[in-house]
């Protein structure tokens, strides 16, 4: 508010400078591009209803509201047409914003009317007073205090008409704006009436925005200042930050340098250390919190990694017991069916991985490359490692030679059997498996051969020349490879009964493994239990 | 001087004394931190431009900071607490940045 009185006098300013007649100065470009910011406002509010946006601009248009003539004043380029510019780009936002909000039915056209009303009884009642030789009353606390409402329930309805999760606490704010809409009507009167005392500036100085305080009057006046315009300029900020900007953020107004009397004098000081205190210990005390915060986040994680590890041992011993019962199971079947039923179950079994298993083969082992940090970082792109298609691929490059079984660090592949990546993990059947990993497989005597001549293990040798992964390959006799947990068939259900002849129709959970569960002709399949 | 070292007393208590604050606050502590910011830089834009004022520093300090945990309440209310923490960053902080600005100005005369 401080600007505007300056700006308002042609052509010497406060500080001295002369209005000049340039067009193309930085000020006024700042001022067009304001200006520029109403019309945009207005689109984004009433087209786009974009509620969001407009509220930006609005408050970029409220806070830059002192920019453009400060910088005038710095650059000595005070121009004719910044001077009109500026006021009127104030006054379009206020009017575009309270036209807005009544367009879009923010606040009733009521409303709208009274603070028109209002500005036209200010404007007759200082034509009165004009006639009478007096120039336009000082604004009153109260008035300035309205307007800081209204400006500050302008947001506040238009992100309760913007938000319709928060339709109830719109009724509170709407009764916030009507709020600010009552004092705003006071304000007015105070304006005249509620007068300050004539001595009121030698005892307490000038009040903000009373910057020119000393400049002696031309005619008669108030008593304690002159050249207050009338209006909505003085509180025209579209944004409740503006006044507050104005008041330290611009060339503000509360001088009283010299004048140390009233509360100031022996109060103030000791204050003022003392926020300063308070503002340091703020500081600290949010400084602690963050890092306080920060081991209670890694504790979180840690908590949570605790957790899964427990969960993990809680599955590992379901698991076993699983076995046990399972075998216990076997046990019971065979007690209770005959020798040749019994033997031909458990063949099945074997065949299709849900049984333990017994016999020679091969191991084949893979395991991420080395660490080597980087020199420089410490931290390096990572060493190179084994990842979830290799293991897909020796899995069924061994079946291709001949497998009749394959685990990978003892998690046995069944016909589900998914081999995948979860993010930096490898899951076999859900499960997570770690480095170093063997893939064991029972099968015939010449698995060996021809699962060394294989892609897969062309390709990781190749691969762990040039990576340094580890890739070994090594025959291994009377392995055992556990059973799996039985794979839960929500969809596939058994086409016919129990066929007493095993087909590959008739195996039910098995589509893939051998249609002779003997083993003896075990038909592996390439794709055999890894997708 | 005296506010410097009355900042500096400020960050020993703080430290020393070591609060805790209480959860229901937490949201609203790095708003009153950027708030009080807020009041540092423009106290000491003041006092370059020579119209440093006590009243209105302390006055502005303590409403700046009650505004602002306010509109961040206001915000938490009316479930977008979030965003309109960020709006008060933002708005505080291009009034940091000016008053930074105006201070180095003020200083390097550049």
């Amino acid at each position: 508010m401080s600007r505007r009185p300056a700006r308002s006098e042609p052509p010497q300013s406060s500080d001295g400078t002369v209005a000049g007649d340039q067009v193309l100065t930085l000020p006024n470009l700042i001022s067009f591009v304001r200006l520029l910011g109403v019309p945009l406002f207005l689109y984004l509010f009433l087209v786009q209803r974009a509620d969001v946006a407009a509220l930006v601009v609005l408050a970029i248009g409220g806070t830059t509201d002192w920019v453009d003539g400060w910088i005038a004043r710095r650059m000595r380029q005070v121009s004719r047409l910044g001077e009109l510019l500026d006021p009127f780009a104030d006054r379009l936002y206020i009017l575009a914003t309270l036209l807005a909000f009544t367009a879009r039915e923010v606040v009733p056209w009521q409303f709208t009317a009274a603070l028109l009303a209002r500005e036209l009884l200010l404007l007759g009642s200082l034509a009165v007073l004009r006639r009478h030789g007096y120039g336009p009353p000082p604004v009153h606390y109260v008035g300035k205090t309205a307007t800081f409402l209204l400006l500050a329930a302008f947001p506040i309805l238009l992100l309760a008409a913007a938000s319709p999760a928060a339709a109830t606490a719109a009724g509170g704010d709407r009764l916030g704006g009507w709020r600010g809409g009552a004092w705003f009507s006071t304000g007015s009167p105070a304006r005249c009436t509620w007068c300050r005392p004539p001595d009121w500036s030698a005892r307490y100085g000038p009040g903000p925005g009373e910057r020119r305080h000393d400049r002696a009057p031309t005619r008669r006046t108030w008593p304690h200042r002159a050249g207050v315009r009338p209006g909505l300029p003085d509180r025209a900020v579209p944004q409740p930050a503006g006044p507050r900007v104005r008041r330290r953020g611009g060339p503000p107004a509360a001088a009283g340098l010299g004048a140390s009397t009233g509360w100031r004098g022996w109060l103030a000081r000791p204050v003022t250390i003392l926020v300063i205190i308070a503002v340091g210990f703020l500081f600290a005390v949010a400084y602690r919190q963050t890092v306080a915060e920060e081991p209670g986040r890694s504790q979180a994680r840690a908590g949570l990694v605790a957790q899964i590890k427990q969960r993990e041992g809680e599955t590992d011993r379901l698991t076993v017991r699983a076995d046990q019962l399972r075998e216990e199971v076997g046990r019971q079947r065979d007690a209770a069916l005959s020798g040749s039923e019994a033997a031909r179950l458990r063949d099945l079994e074997a065949g299709t991985g849900l049984g333990r298993v017994r016999g020679d083969g091969v191991v084949v082992r893979l395991a991420d490359a080395a660490k080597d940090p980087d020199a420089v970082t410490g931290a390096g792109s990572g060493p190179a490692r084994v990842i979830y298609s290799d293991l897909q691929r020796v899995a069924n490059d061994l079946w291709s030679a001949g497998a009749e079984a394959i685990a990978i660090n003892g998690q046995r592949l069944t016909a589900t059997s998914t081999i995948r990546s979860a993010g930096a993990a490898i899951l076999v059947d859900f499960r997570p498996v770690t480095g170093p990993y063997e893939v064991s497989a029972i099968g015939p005597g010449g698995m060996r051969n021809r699962f060394d001549d294989s892609g897969a293990a062309l390709l990781m040798r190749k691969v762990a020349q040039d990576t340094g992964l580890s890739f070994t390959v090594r025959d291994a006799n009377n392995i055992t490879l556990p059973a799996a947990p039985e794979p839960r068939l929500r969809y596939a259900k058994p086409s016919a009964g129990p066929s007493p002849n095993p087909t590959p129709s008739g195996s039910g959970a098995d589509r893939s493994s051998s249609p002779e569960p003997s083993g003896s002709g075990s038909s592996p399949s390439p794709s055999g239990g890894v997708r | 001087m005296i506010a410097v070292l009355a900042l500096i007393a400020g960050v020993v208590l703080g430290v020393y004394l070591d609060p805790t604050v209480p959860a229901a606050l937490q949201p609203y502590l790095p708003i009153a931190v950027v708030a009080a910011l807020d009041a540092v830089f423009g106290g000491v834009r003041a006092k370059l431009d020579r119209i440093f004022d006590d009243k209105q520093f302390v006055v502005s300090f303590i409403s700046n900071v009650l505004v602002a945990g306010l509109i961040v309440y206001l915000g938490d209310q009316l479930g977008v607490g979030g965003q309109l923490s960020t709006g008060v960053v933002v708005v505080l902080g291009v009034r940091i940045f000016g008053n930074v600005a105006a201070i180095r100005r003020h200083l390097f005369r550049a």
